[in-house]
C-alpha cells in the first residue's frame, strides 16, 4: 500500500518554493491578498492526477533546480513549466502519475521554457491552513510555513486529502487538450476592456493592442512588468481614488508602463486599469519569462466567458488518460526473480525503458527491464 | 458629470462585476458600497459569489461563472444597487459602530509628535487633544492586512512625510501622512510622522474578524499613559 502519512523534506529549495493552494478567500475587505497558485491549470492538474481535490496545497518552484525527498512510497506528479525531472537518476516524464518510492530524491531541473513548476503529492501538504488557505504570502508573512518560503531542510507533513475512493494509477496522463500553456510563444493574450478603458483615448488604445510588450525583469508573484510601448492616460490621469484589484487586471502606472495584476497583489489599487486579461489565457501569462515578447487582442466579456467555462470544464472535468499499455515482464531484485505487470501510457522498447513498477505493497525503480509480452489494457 | 452616470455597473473582468458610486473620497459614497455588500451577503445568488472587495468609492464582486453569465448577474445585482441607493440615507444617519484604540502619544513610542507639533504651531498637548478628539471614519482595508484608510484627521495637525522613510517601523504605530492618519498593523518599512503607538494588535490571522478596525465603521484613538501602554502590550 501507498503510505499517504509521511512526510517530505525540502534537500533544495532553489530560486523560490513556496506551499500555495487555491488562494485566500473572503479576507481581502481585511486588506489582505489572495495569492494562491500562479498557473491554476498546472496545479489543478498536478492534484487530479495524485487524485487530490483541486484545492490540496501544492508546492510552486520558480525556475526549479529544487529537490526532495520522500520517507515513503508516495504517488507525485509534476506539471507547469518545462523541467527534467528525475527520481534517483531515473529521468521520468512531466503531467503523469509517479510514483517516488521511501527515501528517494526528486530533482527538478531548471525549465527550459516557462517559470513556475508545480509539484503535487498524494493527500496533499498537511500545514495548518491560515484565514481559511495555506497558501504562503511571504510580503506579509501570512500562511505556508511560518509565512516564507521554504529553505533547505524544512520537513512538511503529507496529509490525507482525496477525491475520490482510488487515486488515479502511475502512468495516468493528461491528454493533449490539457497540456498547454507554456508552450504557446505565439498566441495574443486575449483581454476584456478594464474598468478604465476610457481614461485612456483612441490613440493609446490602440497604441496597447498593436504593440508588442516584452515581460520585464522586475516580475514576480504580485505582478508581471511590461517594457514596450508607453500608454499615456487622458490628462496624464494615471492615477484614480483606489479601487479593488484583481488577477490579471493590467494597470498603467504615470510611467506608462503597463503591469499585469497577479496572485500576491494588494487587494486595492490606485492606477487605471486599461484592460484584464482573461481566465482562459492567464496561465500562459504567468509561465512567460523575464524577455518573453507578449502582445493583445480585445474581445467582449460574453466570450471571454465562454472560453473560461470551456477552460474550466478541460481542467476540472474532463477525463484523464489512463495507462493503455500493459506490458508482462519480470526483473531480479537482490537475487530474487519477480514477475510483475508493467504499465505504460505508451508503448516501450524491448528491454531499453523503464520506469517504476508497482507491486501493491512496495514500489521498485529499476534501470531496464525486459519485455516479454505485450497485452492491450 | 452628469447626475445619472452613477452608480455605474461593468464588468471587471471575465469573472467579476464592478459597481462604482461615484469617483470621489466621500461618506455617503462609501455607505452605499457597504450597503450594497450587505444586500449581496444576503441575495439569493450569494452561493454564486466567490468574494466581494469594497474600496471607498466601488465594489467589486467575483462570482462563478460556471453558474452566472455577466447579463445574469448585471441585473440581480442592478435590483440591489436601486434599493441600495434609496436606502443610503438611511444607513449613513445611523450611528456606526465606533470602536476605541488606544494610544500612548509622545516619546519613544511617538519619535515625531515633537516634529508635527512643530510643523502645526501647537503644542504637543493641543496634537493629542485634536488627534484623539476626532471620530474616524474606516473607508476600506488594503495596503496591509488591516491596514485602515481613515478619513476625518483635522487639517491643523497635518504634516509632509518624512523626507527618508524609516526602513523599520514597529507593529501599531500611529502616523500622520499630509492630511491623512493611519496605524501600522505589522512591523513593515515606512515615511509617515510617528506620532504614538498602540498596544492592541490590529490584524491578527486567529480572531474573527482578524482586523480590529473594520470597513464601514467608525474608530476613535483614547490616549493612555506609557506605563499603561507596557501594561498592556504585555498581556497583549
Amino acid at each position: 500500500m501507498l503510505s499517504s502519512k509521511s512526510n517530505v523534506e525540502v534537500l533544495t529549495a532553489g530560486s523560490r518554493l513556496t506551499i500555495q493552494d487555491l488562494g485566500r478567500r473572503g479576507s481581502q475587505r481585511f486588506g489582505v491578498s489572495v495569492s494562491g497558485v500562479l498557473d491554476l491549470q498546472a496545479a489543478v492538474l498536478a492534484n487530479r492526477l495524485v487524485g487530490n481535490p483541486a484545492s490540496s496545497a501544492v508546492f510552486e518552484s520558480l525556475f526549479g533546480g529544487m529537490s526532495l525527498v520522500f520517507y515513503a512510497d508516495t504517488k507525485i506528479a509534476i506539471t507547469g513549466a518545462e523541467v527534467t525531472v528525475d527520481v534517483d537518476g531515473h529521468t521520468l516524464p512531466i503531467w503523469e502519475t509517479l510514483i517516488a518510492p521511501a527515501n528517494s530524491v526528486l530533482n527538478i531541473s531548471v525549465p527550459s521554457a516557462g517559470l513556475y513548476a508545480y509539484v503535487a503529492v498524494a493527500g496533499g501538504l498537511d500545514i495548518p491552513s491560515v484565514l481559511g488557505s495555506r497558501s504562503t504570502h511571504a510580503a506579509s508573512g501570512i500562511g505556508g510555513l511560518d509565512g516564507r518560503a521554504l529553505a533547505s531542510g524544512d520537513i512538511l507533513p503529507i496529509g490525507d486529502e482525496t477525491d475520490g475512493d482510488v487515486r488515479p494509477s502511475a502512468g495516468t496522463t493528461c491528454p493533449d487538450v490539457m497540456v498547454p500553456a507554456c508552450r504557446e510563444t505565439d498566441q495574443r493574450v486575449r483581454v476584456t476592456a478594464g474598468p478604465q478603458f476610457d481614461a485612456f483615448d483612441d490613440g493609446a488604445k490602440s497604441s496597447f493592442l498593436a504593440s508588442n510588450f516584452t515581460i520585464s525583469n522586475l516580475t514576480d508573484r504580485q505582478g508581471a512588468r511590461l517594457d514596450g510601448a508607453e500608454i499615456p492616460a487622458i490628462g496624464g490621469k494615471h492615477d484614480i481614488v483606489s479601487d479593488p484589484a484583481y488577477m490579471g487586471a493590467v494597470q498603467v502606472p504615470a510611467d506608462g508602463k503597463p503591469i499585469i495584476l497577479l496572485a500576491d497583489r494588494q487587494p486595492t489599487g490606485g492606477y487605471a486599469k486599461i484592460a484584464s486579461v482573461i481566465s482562459a489565457n492567464l496561465p500562459s501569462v504567468v509561465q512567460k519569462a523575464p524577455g518573453s515578447d507578449i502582445a493583445f487582442e480585445l474581445i467582449e466579456v460574453e466570450q471571454a466567458q465562454e472560453l473560461a467555462r470551456e477552460f474550466n470544464n478541460i481542467i476540472l472535468d474532463a477525463p484523464l488518460q489512463q495507462p493503455s499499455h500493459t506490458y508482462s515482464t519480470h526483473f531480479e531484485i537482490a537475487g530474487e526473480t519477480y514477475n510483475v505487470h508493467l504499465v505504460r501510457p505508451t508503448n516501450v522498447s524491448n528491454g531499453d525503458e523503464i520506469v517504476y513498477v508497482d507491486f501493491g505493497d512496495k514500489t521498485e525503480i529499476v534501470a531496464t527491464v525486459e519485455v516479454l509480452e505485450e497485452s492491450s489494457h | 458629470m452628469t447626475l445619472s452616470e452613477y452608480p455605474r455597473i461593468l464588468p471587471a473582468n471575465d469573472s467579476s462585476i464592478l459597481i462604482e458610486f461615484g469617483d470621489s473620497i466621500d461618506y455617503s459614497i462609501n455607505a452605499q458600497v457597504y450597503a450594497l455588500q450587505t444586500e449581496i451577503e444576503n441575495s439569493n445568488f450569494v452561493d454564486a459569489v466567490i468574494e466581494t472587495i469594497p474600496s471607498y468609492r466601488s465594489l467589486l464582486v467575483e462570482y462563478d461563472v460556471g453558474t452566472l453569465n455577466y447579463g445574469d448577474i448585471r441585473d440581480q445585482v442592478s435590483v440591489l444597487v436601486k434599493r441600495t441607493t434609496v436606502m443610503e440615507a438611511a444607513i449613513s444617519d445611523q450611528a456606526s459602530e465606533l470602536h476605541q484604540i488606544p494610544v500612548a502619544y509622545g516619546g519613544e513610542l511617538g519619535p515625531d509628535l515633537e516634529t508635527v507639533a512643530e510643523h502645526a504651531g501647537l503644542d504637543v498637548e493641543e496634537v493629542i487633544a485634536i488627534h484623539s478628539g476626532t471620530d474616524y471614519h474606516v473607508f476600506m482595508l488594503g495596503f496591509a492586512p488591516g491596514f485602515p484608510y481613515l478619513g476625518g484627521m483635522d487639517e491643523r495637525i497635518a504634516c509632509p512625510r518624512l523626507s527618508t522613510p524609516r526602513t523599520r517601523v514597529p507593529a501599531g504605530s500611529v502616523g500622520i501622512a499630509e492630511s491623512q492618519t493611519g496605524v501600522y498593523p505589522n512591523e513593515s518599512p515606512g515615511g509617515w510622522q510617528l506620532i504614538g503607538r498602540t498596544p492592541i494588535a490590529l490584524f491578527d490571522v486567529d480572531a474573527d474578524p482578524p482586523a480590529a478596525m473594520l470597513p464601514g465603521t467608525q474608530v476613535n484613538f483614547v490616549p493612555i499613559s506609557q506605563q499603561e501602554y507596557e501594561d498592556r502590550a504585555r498581556s497583549e
